[in-house]
């Protein structure tokens, strides 16, 4: 019995250590790094990251900011071709529901793939992205056990 | 003159190519101005986005034919007729008509009323572009349909608050006007909201356009 416990002790250690988890947002760096967090250093930012389809040029970036910005909900608007995301930093105390993001995605032209979102500012959320590291924590899963 | 056979016309309508960013629609509520210089051919366009897929402006335009100079000055309206979003790309359908009067130097003294058609369509990725683009002027003292293909690629990646640079073939021929068709290499710069470009046709004839966006 005691064999045992030891023995689901370390897988869960192990799963644990092999999952990804989200790295808690330093209220310094947010407070530096983000025109939000900088008014209200008190409230954490939180990032909208989307996939849009369909963003190739300049003229499309300022279609995108130019609605965000005529919504009155965003504080910062992001957005790499590179990457095809658009990332955008809700105003304090405002929240831009999915529905929302997506129709102003749409009348700016384009199409939205995909939706998350990360607590993490604009300048974490690109440089995870480009080292491949997760935006959003994942919950640990159970790998299953196979007996021979 | 001449009017164009329904299969000239045809032709020229299904001829595409164009500037990838010289959208005649952008964004609601952008406006664009955008002029070229290009040897026989000068233009002057103005258009406003005033409601979604939908635009309104000005169309000018300066020939200097063989045996006329022709100096065009419509009203144009402009249908974004269907845009294609894919992950990594864009592509375009437009349509435009407009009217305007047309003034042939030395011929007629009094300008002369003309109706204009065009279309375009372009299909561009980060890396790549194609365009066609083909617009057609008829009037009651003249008839002449204008056409560019272009294809062109960015030499290196870019994001949009960088410079981007662009080499890009025009192939292009203004019935009347050429009786070959005209070969334009050029050089585009495009960062933010505006764009230059400068080039030369194979025979000989510079080319200069600005484009600004706001």
């Amino acid at each position: 019995m005691k064999t045992l416990s030891i023995l689901i002790l370390a897988l869960s250690v192990t799963a644990q250590a092999a999952t990804p988890k989200e790295v808690p947002l330093p209220a310094k760096a947010a407070a530096t790094s983000s025109k939000a967090s900088a008014k209200t250093p008190a409230v954490q930012a939180k990032t909208i990251v989307a996939d849009v389809d369909g963003i190739v040029c300049a003229f499309c970036v300022q279609g995108i900011q130019k609605k965000f910005k005529s919504n009155g909900k965003a504080d910062e608007v992001v957005i790499s071709l590179e990457l095809k995301k658009v990332f955008v930093v809700e105003k304090a105390g405002q929240t831009i529901t999915d529905t929302e993001f997506t129709d102003m995605v749409r009348l700016a032209g384009f199409k939205t793939r995909s939706i998350t979102r990360s607590p993490l500012t604009v300048a974490e959320v690109k440089s995870r992205l480009a080292s491949k590291q997760p935006l959003v924590a994942q919950a640990p899963t159970a790998k299953p056990v196979h007996s021979r | 003159m001449k009017p164009l056979s329904p299969s000239k016309l045809l032709v020229t309508l299904i001829w595409v190519t164009a500037s990838a960013w010289a959208h005649p629609v952008a964004f609601e509520g952008a406006t664009q101005i955008q002029g070229t210089y290009m040897g026989p051919l000068s233009t002057f366009e103005a258009y406003h986005t005033y409601a979604d897929r939908v635009a309104f402006g000005l169309n000018t335009e300066l020939l200097r034919m063989p045996d006329e100079d022709r100096l065009l000055a419509a009203v144009q309206h402009n249908w974004l007729v269907k845009r294609w979003n894919l992950k990594s790309a864009q592509g375009n359908f437009y349509a435009g008509a407009g009217g305007g009067f047309g003034w042939i130097k030395d011929k007629k003294e009094s300008p002369t009323p003309y109706g204009r058609v065009a279309v375009q369509a372009d299909f561009e990725t980060l890396r790549l572009y194609s365009a066609v683009k083909s617009s057609i002027n008829v009037g009651t003292d003249f008839t002449h349909a204008e056409n560019t293909l272009s294809i062109g690629f960015a030499p290196y990646a870019h994001d949009y608050d960088g410079l981007a640079t662009w080499l890009i073939v025009d192939l292009s021929y203004v019935t009347e006007l050429d009786d070959h068709l005209r070969v334009i290499p050029k050089v585009r710069l495009f960062k933010n909201s505006w764009f230059i470009e400068a080039g030369c046709s194979l025979d000989g004839d510079p080319l200069l356009s600005c484009m600004f966006h706001f």
